[in-house]
């Protein structure tokens, strides 16, 4: 732990000196075991902050699907979790790897990774499986394992299942190019197949058929038997022309990524062989370049091949490769981490490719164990990645250059290997020439040798007639001795002298016919050895071009690994400023967040106080209205008032008026009537009533003008008090449009802290892909389709009880002895034997998952993808919903015994999840149960359905 | 320097959107992918555009459907009679689609220069050459991927199938499973479309409110594109089941049924039709068998009688239901058949000079195109391949068969890009 963290103190102080930094490490740690010098490099390479290490119960599960491809029974998962030993990860992980289910789920990996779900053709599954399985069982190396798939011909009945990766690709050498390619180098150059690659720079037609050119002789050889084998012809170079150039030619010998072209031995022309081809014959030519091809790239020491594994294994338990996709390995995909993954090729190659000590180590790294969170703090750290991002910018401009240069490197070595291939042309078309004439006349000497041959065949074939008849004879002429009497023995034994005579006289013949064809064999064979003299010339004057031409390409190998080097180093730092760039935008966006957040409050401070405005004046208004209410009944008042005081006045008026009349009348009479004192008197009467009602109507108009003058004041206070209300009511209208805009402030400033949440959650997420693909956070990783299936029957306790059944047949069918009852070894083999049968119980089972949730025959696995009719599998076929169902002591049996139904909860979770569940979770549970009482087993079952259709079921994580 | 070139294989596309940048600009062929701008996406969602393929398994004979020979040395006892279309003649064996001749639209001049039944229809489903180390999605395949909208809740590509139980096909290649055929066996609706019998309705309901319950802890530790996927595909999942009749042809008036025929390609025919009606993108109804090394005449005279009248009640349907505006039809097989009768009175396989019928959408109606020879062993005139034919379908619905597809950053071209569409053929 002390020497780690000095390590990290170096690091931090190395600063600039990065490369030089590393270094140091990896010589320093170089007795550490792997496990700890993986965690150094992908710590020291990240620069970003790492996710915690996962609990206890997330572990053990990820561990378990990863090494025996399901999840551990929750009797195991609560035995580690009672375990306090700080060893018990390790324990763990030994345990998984000595199992059974181990060896089952990386024969699996394998298979699929090595045939892709092809159908049975010419080998079938049920006998390439089981070799398979037979080779990781007995941990065979990776490399002898590739080297015998590599070499296959079928031959032997051992080893016959390996030609299954050519034959059961028809032997297509294209195909075969590709998929070797991709599968035991990690590149996909199919592209290449017509041109160079396109978009990827590095990935050369020359490269495609040079490794085509191992694969270009092979074919699928029908023995008289039907028997079918892969063969091989001799085959000379392989020619192509880009589609896109004209006189493009060119031409490859084999040759391996990273290599340069193979220098095969020389074979004058009919010596090729040491079995020759016929119809019924399977050829062997005597330099195999498929031998030289598993050789080569199996010896440990071919880099890509190395790599390619130490990837492929790297993802089997991480989910992704260094290198991602697995077969896209180049410059501009370059691995997250270069360093590592040269590390972990030579330490496998080290290791002699044991692939259960590889798992091992990666499986105790702290890489590995990471939770699937994001790390903690992210945006304290966040602001301190500033300087390391300025660090790494300053850093890729120096390897940008690098590249360049060595880019320039490489172009002048292609131009020196090329000038070489010039000057070595004329005698390689000397050298076609020559053996070109030699083929012709070794065309003769073939003639000439089959025709000595068939002699000899006839000459033999009379010899053994001519023994068994000499011995036929011999017994024939003793018989007539016994029986001298036995004419018709006499003249059967005189047949067999006689046809002996004959025969023998044919022989002469038929010797003297070998001799002459042995003699005609003479000239032809002279002739052959003469026109294979200037062959031998020839090749003696090449040799030093050829020499040549092979360290200039050795130049061009060594240059164009640098350019490569130089390249990934930049384009991997170019990721990394990347990431740190996303890394440092977080502090900003997450201090406009705060911001944000901040003027939501302010918004709302202000929001208020215009809202107290206008609660505070709400009640001026009120008065104001109360006034002018008041002031509109007084007016009202006084204008009724008014109108009682007019009509009075009118009335008054009208009286006057009328008494006016009269007396008027009154007068007239009196002209009629003169001086009649009655009238006279009623006249002046009227006349004194009626100045009498003047005087008082006079009188009466000044109560009129009082009631007009109080009317007006009246009217007047009114419209004082109208305005007044007018005059509030538009205070409160700029104060409610105040409340208004501030209302939208607020708003605007909640849309705002929403955006930069947004962008805050989409940089996370952005940085989460990142960091996966870093290793600093643990991927998610989709269960692939055996593991699902195998899953699903584990914690439904289908596993268990097929077990139970296979033991017991065992048992029944072939009971251990005592002796054998107490011998563990013998006690383990049986387990295994108990697992090899409960996998043939259930393989079909697995066989409706791999359908449904398998990429396609012939397909890249990997990929993931989920469908409505995996939906509709997982909830309507009869398989998940069978085994859900109680059965012998599984999950649900179990909750229905349960009454606590808090602890029928937790077993749920426990065997399902691997978890416990919250308490929301488990009060969730309990009403789900409760919620039909009469019911329970459908609900514990549909409970039990709900968990294994989670995300977090489907998931490894 | 990079070339600004194709040949077509999915490894073309390798490059990742991530590092694209770095590259000369001129590497990624016709630009972005196909539906990168939700505007094409919007415009197609307007009238959705559908297509049905009807594949004449083991080798429909041209002589005897869309190119008749008679009175020559090849043309067998196989009289012509007139269509719709005047000028333009079919087989007698084809008397109900001759009426229906003016929706379609014949392209007489294939040549595929292949003559193996699978290589054939390889070519002919996914308009390339068959080569060992690449593959490519079939035309229902790209239709789904190009036509399909994104939230549709049924499946974009079915095929009708003669028999089998369904499941799903291995016919998208890089587009995915999600492209991938739903198989409807003999016309059944998909596989475990019906709830498990014991589980009643609520049941259902609620485990899978459960479900979406329980995953929430999980999905706010971490949420992904694939935990997206997945959670969407239960989702998809409830809908489909809600909507199963779609798939249940028995849903059809008796009187419907009787019209299109009781017998399997009838029934499949009805129910393409309603599979359209209800919106799923591509049908691939397959009628079985054409393959007549022995008897071809009397073969043809059994299989195209089936053909003929549910096929043009079909069409006619089509276009009374003004669907064939937005409906492509094609009716194709791995290859054609011998001009040559052999002394089974058989034709044996032949890729030089046969026949694929159109009909609706984006093409050409009531007429022919291409033209074989006076006894039909050579192509005269308008000669095209299966590439020419797949761009065609693709512009026919309105695609633009020379982009791209977009499959996590790898452009990959939708059709051959050595060919282009028959121009002639297009509306």
């Amino acid at each position: 732990m002390i020497g780690r963290l000095r390590i990290a103190c170096w690091m931090l102080r190395c600063g600039a000196g990065f490369a030089v930094c590393l270094a140091l490490a990896s010589h320093a740690s170089a007795q550490n075991p792997l496990h700890v010098r993986i965690d150094q490099l992908i710590e020291s390479d990240n620069r970003v902050p790492a996710a915690p290490v996962a609990s206890d119960a997330e572990f053990l599960r990820r561990v378990s699907l990863d090494l025996i491809g399901m999840p551990p029974s929750a009797e195991d998962l609560r035995a580690f979790l009672a375990d306090a030993s700080p060893e018990k990860r390790v324990v763990a992980i030994d345990r998984l790897l000595a199992s059974p289910q181990f060896v089952r789920h990386l024969t699996t990996t394998l298979d699929v990774m090595l045939m892709e779900r092809r159908r049975n053709q010419h080998i079938k599954q049920e006998d390439w499986y089981p070799w398979l399985y037979e080779s990781v069982k007995a941990n065979k190396p990776w490399n002898q394992l590739a080297r015998e798939i590599l070499a296959a011909d079928g031959v032997d009945p051992a080893m016959r299942p390996a030609v299954r990766f050519y034959l059961d690709r028809e032997s297509e050498p294209n195909l075969l190019t590709r998929d070797t390619g991709r599968i035991f180098f990690g590149v996909d150059m199919q592209c290449a197949q017509c041109h160079n690659h396109p978009l990827i720079d590095d990935y050369l037609q020359a490269d495609y058929f040079g490794l085509y050119a191992f694969f270009s002789g092979g074919f699928a050889f029908t023995a008289p038997d039907k028997q079918i084998y892969y063969a091989e012809r001799a085959s000379g170079e392989v020619t192509f022309a880009s589609v896109f150039e004209k006189d493009s030619q060119d031409a490859t010998a084999p040759k391996l990524l990273g290599m340069p072209e193979l220098a095969e031995p020389h074979f004058y022309p009919g010596d090729e062989y040491s079995v020759a081809p016929s119809d019924t014959v399977r050829p062997i030519p005597k330099f195999s370049r498929r031998s030289t091809l598993a050789e080569l790239a199996t010896n440990g020491s071919h880099r890509q091949f190395n790599e390619n594994i130490a990837n492929r294994l790297w993802a089997h338990l991480l989910g992704r490769g260094l290198v991602h996709p697995l077969d896209l390995h180049h410059p501009a995909n370059p691995p997250s981490h270069p360093e590592l993954l040269k590390l972990l090729g030579e330490e496998f190659a080290r290791m002699n490719f044991d692939m259960r000590s590889f798992l091992r180590e990666i499986a105790l790294s702290q890489t590995y164990q990471r939770a699937y969170d994001l790390p903690a703090g992210l945006i304290e750290q966040s602001n301190a990645a500033g300087a390391t991002l300025q660090e790494l910018q300053t850093q890729l401009a120096a390897l940008k250059e690098q590249a360049q240069q060595s880019e320039a490197a490489c172009d002048a070595a292609v131009a020196e290997w090329n000038a070489a291939r010039e000057a070595l042309k004329p005698v390689q078309k000397e050298l076609a020439d020559a053996r070109a004439k030699s083929a012709e006349i070794h065309k003769k000497f073939a003639a000439a040798e089959k025709a000595v041959a068939d002699a000899q065949a006839q000459l033999t074939a009379q010899q053994a007639i001519a023994a068994s008849l000499t011995e036929t004879s011999a017994k024939a002429a003793e018989t007539v001795q016994k029986l001298p009497q036995d004419a018709e023995l006499a003249q059967a034994a005189q047949v067999f002298v006689k046809k002996l005579e004959e025969i023998k006289t044919q022989i002469a013949s038929l010797e003297k016919n070998v001799a002459d064809k042995q003699a005609a064999l003479q000239a032809p064979t002279a002739e052959l050895n003469a026109s294979r003299a200037p062959i031998d010339e020839i090749l003696a004057r090449r040799q030093p071009l050829a020499d040549v031409v092979l360290a200039k390409q050795q130049a061009v190998v060594a240059a164009r690994q640098k350019m490569l080097d130089d390249r990934t180093a930049a384009t991997r730092i170019g990721q990394r400023v990347e990431s740190l760039t996303l890394f440092t935008s977080l502090a900003p966006q997450q201090q406009s967040l705060a911001a944000s957040q901040g003027a939501i409050a302010q918004r709302e401070t202000e929001l208020a106080a215009a809202a107290k405005a206008i609660e505070d004046y709400a009640p001026v208004v009120t008065e104001k209205q109360a006034a002018l209410q008041l002031a509109d009944a007084e007016l009202t008042k006084a204008n009724e008032a008014l109108q009682a005081l007019k009509a009075e006045e009118t009335r008054r008026a009208k009286l006057i008026e009328t008494v006016a009349q009269a007396e008027t009348q009154t007068r007239a009479a009196l002209e009629q009537l003169k001086d009649d004192a009655d009238l006279t008197a009623a006249a002046d009467k009227l006349k004194q009533k009626n100045e009498l009602l003047q005087t008082d109507l006079t009188e009466y108009r000044k109560t009129v003008t009082a009631g007009e003058t109080t009317a007006t004041a009246a009217a007047q206070k009114r419209e004082a008090a109208s305005s007044d209300v007018s005059a509030a009511q538009t205070e409160m209208t700029n104060r409610t449009n105040v409340r208004t805009t501030a209302e939208q402030a607020v708003a605007a400033a909640h849309a705002q802290a929403a955006a930069d949440q947004q962008t805050l959650d989409k940089t996370i997420s952005d940085l989460a892909v990142r960091w996966e693909g870093q290793f600093g956070t643990s991927p998610l990783k989709p269960l692939t389709a055996e593991q699902l299936a195998w899953s699903v029957m584990q914690v439904t306790g289908v596993y268990e009880r097929y077990l139970n059944i296979s033991r017991a047949e065992l048992d029944k069918n072939e009971p251990l002895s005592d002796e054998a009852r107490n011998d563990p070894a013998q006690l383990t083999a049986r387990e295994w034997k108990v697992e090899q049968l409960t996998y043939q119980k259930l393989l079909g089972s697995v066989g409706a998952f791999v359908r449904t949730y398998g990429s396609g025959e012939a397909n890249p696995p990997g990929e993931f993808f989920a469908t409505v009719d995996q939906a509709l599998f997982a909830g309507n076929a009869g398989t998940v919903n069978s085994w859900v169902a109680p059965a012998t002591k599984n999950v649900t049996e179990r909750m229905i015994s349960e009454a606590d139904l808090n602890a029928a909860a937790n077993d749920l979770y426990l065997t399902l999840l691997n978890r416990l569940p919250t308490a929301a979770e488990s009060a969730a549970v309990v009403a789900y149960l409760q919620s039909r009482p009469e019911e329970k087993s459908a609900c514990a079952q549909e409970l039990a359905w709900a968990l294994l259709n989670t995300a977090e079921f489907r998931f490894n994580h | 320097m990079k070339l600004n070139y194709n040949c077509g294989t999915r490894e073309h596309l390798l490059a990742r959107r991530s590092f694209l940048g770095g590259m000369a600009a001129g590497a990624v062929v016709g630009g972005l992918g196909l539906f990168s701008s939700p505007l094409a996406a919007a415009e197609l969602a307007k009238q959705q555009k559908r297509v049905v393929v009807f594949n004449m398994h083991g080798g429909l004979s041209q002589l005897e459907s869309w190119d008749p020979k008679p009175g020559t040395d090849t043309g067998g006892p196989t009289r012509a009679i007139a269509t719709s279309v005047p000028g333009i003649h079919v087989a007698e064996l084809l008397p109900h689609t001759a009426r229906q001749m003016h929706h379609l639209c014949l392209v007489r001049g294939v040549n595929t220069n292949e003559g193996d039944h699978g290589k054939g229809i390889y070519m002919m489903l996914t308009g390339r050459k068959q080569t060992p180390a690449a593959s490519f999605p079939e035309i229902g395949a790209v239709m789904a991927k190009a036509l399909t909208p994104a939230d549709a809740s049924l499946p974009g590509h079915v095929r009708i199938t003669p028999g089998g139980s369904g499941g799903r096909g291995n016919d998208s290649a890089y587009l995915g499973p999600k492209y991938a055929s739903i198989a409807l066996g003999n016309g059944n609706p998909p596989e475990n479309t019906n709830r498990p019998e014991k589980l009643s309705e609520t049941a259902d309901k609620q485990r899978n409110d459960f479900r979406r319950f329980a995953d929430t802890s999980f999905l706010e530790r971490r949420r992904t594109a694939m935990t997206d996927a997945f959670t969407y595909s239960y989702e998809q999942a409830e809908q489909l089941m809600r909507q199963r009749d779609i798939f249940d042809v028995s849903k059809e008036p008796e009187s419907e049924q009787q019209r299109y025929g009781t017998h399997d390609l009838g029934r499949h025919c009805l129910l393409a039709r309603r599979l359209l009606e209800s919106g799923i993108t591509f049908v691939q109804v397959s009628h079985s068998n054409y393959d007549t090394h022995n008897e071809n005449f009397n073969f043809h005279l059994e299989q195209m009688q089936e053909f003929d009248y549910a096929f043009a009640t079909f069409v006619s349907d089509l276009a009374d239901r003004g669907m064939l505006d937005s409906t492509l039809i094609v009716v194709l097989s791995e290859f054609g058949r011998t001009p040559r009768i052999n002394h089974y009175y058989g034709r044996d396989h032949w890729g030089n000079a046969w026949s694929v019928a159109l009909g609706g959408c984006g093409v050409q109606r009531g007429a022919a195109f291409g033209q074989t020879n006076a006894n039909g062993t050579k192509v005269d005139d308008g000669e095209v391949n299966h590439a020419m034919l797949f761009h065609t379908y693709l512009s026919a619905v309105g695609l633009n068969s020379s982009h791209n597809f977009d499959i996590g950053g790898r452009e990959i071209p939708m059709a051959d890009p050595a060919f282009g569409p028959i121009k002639e053929v297009l509306a």
